[in-house]
């Protein structure tokens, strides 16, 4: 019958209704999509509710160049490091669907980018690099930051 | 007005979600800071008890009062780990004062770090192990105040411990080792570095009753004998085997611990009694071998490099013969040789 290396083609459709197909390969660097296909739920197109066309084409670019056998490990640190150049929607987009598609290596960086930009930071800080805004009332505020005293120096 | 929506979203939705997710790979600082920017990130935080489970105060000063501040809030009811090595202003009050406020928050604690706190005494101890009754692991390295009654609080209140580490609380004797014997069956970690107090009777009784034990670190301990020594081959489980300093292991001591087949990590350094034949034996039993220092022991010579050679070449990773001027070839190209793997070549400094 077929060869034990599977031609098989994945077809996956975005939140926002774009199809993408992909060599079972490449697929199957999602944990998540491994285990559709290990499970025989891979025949028809997976829809993809909570990933959106522009970030699921990105997670799957990741995934070819990691089973692309002519990279050389040069390239792909390369590759790897300039990934991430992305604005923080996009950012926080890619952490959210490396999550839900369970891409470790891309989940990995992605998290650790997104640590170093909150390590050693205040809360103001860290709600300018994020845009989120102060909604504790001052009272609110000043017993959080209270009862955690004791975790600063 | 969409604009309004999109804010709301990130806010209470889009930030939580995604700085839930990166908080596991954040230091305890930073992540109690998210705990400070939103009420969104608040609330969704602490929703997750898996972040609450380890608390960390290590090195920080005023820890006692940073401790019972912490405990006492709820998110911490179940915390399972408690970092306080070389935290400072740590005393017995502190420990007694969360056993009298907060013992509901200890009963999940597995694991207490009590390294370098030299204030607490046997009655910090009483008080904290009467609270945390499934402790598996307890380590207070580096504290002379604790004797044996501090041990007997252990026993008594902690029936679950499977390591411990004793290293460098001089003042414990043969007594605690009679009383670990006794109610830890299971124990598969020891570590008693510098307990020099302790004789053969107390490393007999554990020998005879931790079957167990995996990892035994005897470090700097001079006065054991063979009569002790010959007994660790009961001890099947073992791969770790500490006996830097074991002036007194004889060849006869050490071919005994050749049954130990598992023995991963062993060291001899400043073994001075040992020769050739002790270490052949152990070649020839311990074939899974992947660390042993010889240091400083000058009755080895070339032939027991060969046999460790011919048995564990695939496996030795660390070897360190500094100072054995019985062995002629022990340049590191000599050595990678016949051990191809070598990749530590030194351990003891």
């Amino acid at each position: 019958m077929s060869s034990s290396k599977s031609n098989k083609i994945v077809k996956l459709e975005s939140s926002d209704n774009k199809t993408f197909e992909v060599e079972e390969a490449v697929a199957v660097q999602s944990e998540t999509l491994k285990n559709m296909v290990d499970d025989g739920c891979a025949n028809d197109t997976i829809p993809l509710p909570n990933v959106n066309g522009k970030i699921l084409e990105m997670v799957l670019g990741w995934c070819k160049k990691h089973v692309d056998e002519t990279v050389t490990g040069d390239e792909l640190n390369k590759y790897e490091a300039d990934f991430l150049d992305l604005d923080q929607a996009d950012l926080y987009g890619l952490l959210m669907a490396a999550n839900f598609l369970n891409v470790k290596g891309l989940l990995d960086r992605v998290l650790q980018r997104v640590a170093d930009m909150i390590k050693g930071k205040k809360p103001e800080e860290i709600r300018r690099i994020f845009n989120i805004k102060n909604d504790f009332t001052p009272e609110e505020e000043e017993e959080i930051r209270l009862e955690n005293a004791w975790a600063f120096d | 007005m969409e604009e309004a929506e999109a804010e709301r979203t990130w806010n209470r939705e889009t930030i939580p979600k995604v700085l839930r997710i990166v908080s596991t790979r954040l230091p305890q600082r930073d992540l109690i800071s998210l705990l400070l920017v939103s009420p969104w990130l608040h609330r969704t935080l602490l929703s997750y008890p898996s972040l609450w489970l380890v608390l960390d105060l290590c090195e920080m000063g005023n820890a006692g009062n940073r401790l019972v501040a912490a405990i006492s809030l709820p998110r911490y009811h179940h915390v399972k780990q408690i970092k306080l090595e070389f935290a400072q202003d740590i005393e017995d009050k502190h420990l007694e004062l969360l056993k009298s406020k907060c013992s509901d928050s200890l009963q999940n604690l597995e694991s207490l770090n009590l390294n370098g706190c030299q204030k607490i005494s046997d009655k910090g101890i009483e008080a904290i192990t009467s609270a945390c009754p499934i402790l598996k692991i307890f380590t207070i390295y580096w504290n002379v105040r604790i004797t044996d009654m501090g041990m007997e609080h252990l026993v008594k209140n902690c029936k679950h411990v499977t390591d411990l580490n004793l290293s460098g609380c001089k003042n414990i004797s043969d007594k605690s080792l009679q009383l670990v014997a006794e109610n830890y069956p299971k124990l598969e970690s020891l570590n008693l570095t510098r307990c020099i107090k302790l004789t053969d009777h107390g490393l007999l009784q554990i020998v005879f009753k931790c079957s167990f034990l995996q990892s035994l670190n005897l470090y700097a301990l001079s006065g054991f004998t063979d009569e002790a020594y010959k007994k660790i081959s009961l001890l099947a489980h073992l791969k770790f085997l500490d006996l830097c300093g074991a002036q007194n292991l004889s060849d006869e001591g050490l071919s005994c611990m050749a049954k130990c087949a598992n023995l991963v990590s062993l060291n001899l350094t400043w073994c001075v009694r040992v020769t050739d034949a002790g270490v052949i034996a152990i070649a020839q039993g311990c074939t899974s071998l992947e660390f042993l220092s010889l240091f400083g022991i000058i009755g080895v010579t070339d032939e027991c490099l060969e046999a460790l050679s011919r048995s564990c070449s695939n496996t030795i990773t660390t070897l360190d013969v500094n100072g054995c001027i019985g062995i002629k070839r022990r340049s590191r190209d000599e050595l990678l040789h016949l051990f191809p793997y070598l990749k530590c070549f030194k351990v003891h400094s």
